[in-house]
This record gives structure tokens, C-alpha cells and sequence, in this order.
């Protein structure tokens, strides 16, 4: 096939394969945790990062992972200060963030900064230092759920009785948002910051409606998002469509056939 | 008897409010006790600092054994449409046993089977938690205390928001642990009329206080109307001999 004889496709289907496990891994959780809301947050965070990385000349995944990581510590502190109103921190993280973007990007003019590839995600522009990071960052995130599934499911079904039970709950949460700032950095380059929690929530959301059991519901919701990155990745090709985009709206056609088809 | 539970000279504040004041009590090893008194009397901050959820301002709690299993007043509050089924929940239970990086063992699933079976909740191992009645739930939370061995078992209301006939079953199960298991069970309660002959001890609580003459023997429509601060009928009182 055409499309596998260009290299910068081969990139976009591996970060492709990686962003597509990675993204619905951390969001079951986020989504069973009425989180959904910090994908959205540190995606805003997230431009930021780059427009910080442009500004001072490193590299942008490197440059985003840093910051968001940094930044989604600085949250959990602030949503343990409003434990009872987490929502006060993320909305203060997103309205800050989307505050710093703008006057990094002011500030970078003149750069060659692809605004709208970060955005909305691009296929081309993902390199073979952005393959490395991915990988790496990539087995790590799943390495760490893997290691810590049990856990994150008990302070995900009731983070007091987990808390009781003698699970370190404060250092696993810390761990947790750490792997949601790396999901979040490292997903944007293909599906792009203003959809990327939306790969994290659609196919999570999707698989609530159809698992009988936890374990169920992960395996389903990365199956649902492999295929939606996968066609997404075809037709934005093909189509010459914005990666992001295509992917988020296979997500929720799948989403809404699942409800359909539930509903019978 | 040895002691299970020494409470000695506990005293608890939320700011100026006292809660509870300098409370002392001993539970013996195998015995089935129901802490009762109306709403705000203190029972479940009680439980709280016996478990070690809260801290007291001072004195001290001893527990004979560090493996203790707890029923908290709000296992209805989780998230009803969770996809977690029988089995998962109640696994973890073992979860801290069984440590940090590790997953269960074959022997641990078993372990999850056979406590199912006690509370006969086995038949459900595959349903999701949120499709089961209210009582079938408070089965699978008293199977995820009960699955880490425990030798004493904390209850905070376990009977609230079940149906009568629930209530009593699980009442039925509460006696066949303290019993056959020689599990040392302390329940939280204000439904005293359900309780007087399952347990072998009551300690009543009011205005964080004990009163040292209601006991069991002696419980009547005076002593209940003083405790609760309102008019009560005791309408029977059979208690275990």
C-alpha cells in the first residue's frame, strides 16, 4: 500500500499504536473518577509547554512531558487543598494554561511553529526523536498500570476504603497524574491538544456500556480506540483530513453504534 | 478472656465541639458488641478512631491484632454504575495483604470464592456490583472485610438501607462469624430492637458518653427514652443467654 512507503506515515501509525493503548489505559480511570475534566486541563497545560519549548529552542515533546508532569503535580496539590472541590483546581489549571499559551506563543512569533499541527494533531510531524520519546514514555506508562492495575482499581472504586486498607493512596495518585501528563504530551502530537482527553474519555465511555467486569471494560475500551486511530489515521491520509479530528469522530460513530446497539 | 479492644481515656473535639469524653472500654476476644445511641452520640466517630481513621485529641486505642476488617457506614456511596463485578470487589479486600506490584495468585482467588460461599453470594461472582439488591451488596462488602482473615470485624451501620429481611439475614451471618468463626464482630447501630439477641454485649453512647448502667439485663422503655432523648417502645427484648 501507498501510504506505508512514506516513513513520516510509518511514524504517525507507531505513535499512532502507542497513543492508542496509552490514552484509553489512563482514562478508564479518569473517566470512573469523574476526572475526565484534567485530560482537558493539562491538554491546556500542554500548549503551553510547547509554546515554552519553542521559546527557549528544546525539544517540544521533551519540553511538553516536563512541563505537564511539573504542572500536574502543582494540581494535586491544589486539589488536595479543595478536596472537596476538585473542580476549583482544574479550572484554574486550564484558564492558566491557556493564559501561559498565549503569551508564549506572543512571545515565539517569528518561530516556525506548527500552531495548528499541536492544536488539532499532524501526521508529518512526527520525528524519530518524537518515535524514541513516545516508545519509551509509552512502555513506561503501561509497565506502571500493569504494576499498579489493583491499586489504581480500588482507589478508583473507593479511595477511603483503599486509604483504610493501607494503600499508599497519596503516592499512587501523584503516580497516576504523573502518567496522565505524559499520556497527555506525548498523545498530542497525532490527535493534537484540543482532542487529546477526548481519546482518553470517548472510548472508556464507550466500553462502560457494554463490560461486564473492569478488566473487561480496559480490554474493550483500548480495542475501540486501536481502531479508531488506526481508521482515523487511513482516512485523514487519504482524505487528507486533520488526524485528530478524523480519529475523535470514529470514536464517537463507534460510541453511538455501541449505544444503538445496546439499546436493542 | 483477653482483651481484643482497649479504649483508654479517648477524648475527640471537632474544634470546640466535643464529641467524645474520655471514653474507656474493654472488647473481649469473641465477643459480638453493638455500640448503640442515637444519631450524634458519637458511636461512629468511636469506630472511626478504633480503626484508626481519625486521630483522638488524647488517649489511646490498643487492638490485640493489626488484621482487622471494616464495614464502613457509607459502602452504599460508591459509584452504583462502576463496572466492577462480585468477584473484583471483593478481591480488594486482599489487595494491601497481598502488596504493592503484585498481582493475585490462584490460591488468592480461592481465598475470594470461599468468602463469597460464606456470605452465599458465590452463585453472583460474575454479576456487576450495581445490578445487586441492597443487601446482596452488604454481603459482598462484609466478604471483602472478611477475605483478608480478620480476627475482628468493625460494622458502622451495616444494616442501614436494606430491607427487613436482609437485615436479619445478614444479622444471621454477623452471629454465625462471631460463632463459629470465634470472630470478634463491634457493630455500630441505632436500630437497637434488631440486635438485642444476636449480641452478647451493648454499649450505649450518648452525648459522647457511655452510660455504664445500660447493658443488655437492664434494658428497658425508661433507660432507651433517656438514651435517644425521645419517647421509645421497646417492643421485644430476647437477648442470648
Amino acid at each position: 500500500m501507498e501510504i506505508f512507503t512514506y516513513d513520516f506515515m510509518i511514524r504517525a501509525f507507531v505513535a499512532g499504536a502507542i497513543i492508542s493503548i496509552i490514552s484509553p489505559l489512563i482514562g478508564n480511570f479518569l473517566v470512573l473518577r469523574r476526572l475526565s475534566q484534567i485530560g482537558d486541563t493539562l491538554s491546556h497545560l500542554a500548549l503551553a509547554g510547547v509554546a515554552g519549548s519553542t521559546l527557549i529552542g528544546i525539544d517540544p515533546t521533551i519540553g511538553t512531558v516536563v512541563f505537564v508532569l511539573a504542572s500536574s503535580l502543582g494540581i494535586e496539590r491544589l486539589r488536595r487543598a479543595y478536596a472537596r472541590y476538585s473542580e476549583i483546581s482544574m479550572a484554574v489549571a486550564t484558564f492558566g494554561g491557556m493564559a501561559l499559551a498565549a503569551i508564549l506563543f506572543s512571545l515565539s512569533q517569528g518561530s516556525a511553529i506548527n500552531i495548528m499541527g499541536f492544536l488539532f494533531g499532524s501526521l508529518v510531524s512526527v520525528t524519530l526523536n518524537d518515535i524514541i520519546i513516545i516508545s519509551a514514555l509509552g512502555i513506561i506508562v503501561v509497565a506502571l498500570i500493569f504494576l499498579l492495575f489493583k491499586e489504581l482499581l480500588f482507589i478508583t472504586f473507593d479511595e477511603d476504603a483503599a486509604a483504610i486498607s493501607g494503600i499508599p493512596i497519596n503516592a499512587i495518585n501523584t503516580m497516576f497524574t504523573a502518567m496522565v501528563a505524559v499520556t497527555i504530551a506525548l498523545s498530542m502530537r497525532i490527535v493534537g491538544a484540543l482532542l487529546v482527553s477526548a481519546l482518553m474519555v470517548i472510548p472508556a465511555a464507550t466500553a462502560l456500556r457494554i463490560a461486564k467486569n473492569f478488566k473487561q471494560t480496559v480490554a474493550y475500551s483500548v480495542m475501540f480506540s486501536v481502531v479508531s486511530v488506526f481508521s482515523g489515521i487511513f482516512l485523514s491520509y487519504y482524505l487528507d483530513l486533520s488526524p485528530g479530528g478524523t480519529i475523535i469522530a470514529i470514536s464517537i460513530i463507534i460510541m453511538l453504534a455501541v449505544n444503538i446497539i445496546k439499546r436493542r | 478472656m483477653e482483651n481484643a479492644i482497649e479504649v483508654s481515656g479517648v477524648t475527640f473535639a471537632y474544634g470546640e465541639k466535643t464529641i467524645l469524653d474520655n471514653i474507656s472500654l474493654t472488647i473481649g476476644q469473641g465477643e459480638f458488641v453493638a455500640i448503640i445511641g442515637p444519631n450524634g452520640s458519637g458511636k461512629s466517630t468511636l469506630i472511626n478512631i478504633m480503626v484508626g481513621i481519625l486521630k483522638p485529641n488524647s488517649g489511646s486505642v490498643r487492638i490485640a491484632w493489626n488484621n482487622i476488617g471494616y464495614l464502613p457506614q457509607r459502602s452504599f456511596a460508591f459509584n452504583q454504575a462502576f463496572p466492577a463485578d462480585v468477584k473484583e470487589v471483593v478481591s480488594m479486600g486482599l489487595y494491601a495483604k497481598v502488596g504493592l506490584f503484585r498481582r493475585l495468585k490462584k490460591s488468592d482467588w480461592e481465598k475470594v470464592y470461599d468468602t463469597l460461599k460464606l456470605v452465599d453470594m458465590l452463585d453472583y461472582k460474575d454479576e456487576l456490583i450495581g445490578h445487586l439488591s441492597g443487601g446482596q451488596q452488604q454481603r459482598v462488602f462484609i466478604a471483602k472485610a472478611l477475605v483478608s482473615d480478620p480476627q475482628i470485624l468493625f460494622l458502622d451501620e451495616p444494616t442501614v438501607g436494606v430491607d427487613a429481611k436482609s437485615q436479619q439475614a445478614l444479622l444471621d451471618l454477623l452471629e454465625k462469624l462471631n460463632k463459629e468463626r470465634g470472630i470478634t464482630v463491634v457493630m455500630v447501630t441505632h436500630d437497637v430492637w434488631a440486635i438485642t439477641d444476636k449480641v452478647s454485649r451493648i454499649i450505649c453512647m450518648g452525648n459522647g458518653h457511655i452510660y455504664p448502667e445500660c447493658s443488655l439485663d437492664n434494658m428497658d422503655t425508661r433507660m432507651l427514652s433517656e438514651l435517644y432523648g425521645y419517647p421509645v417502645k421497646l417492643e421485644s427484648h430476647v437477648h442470648r443467654s
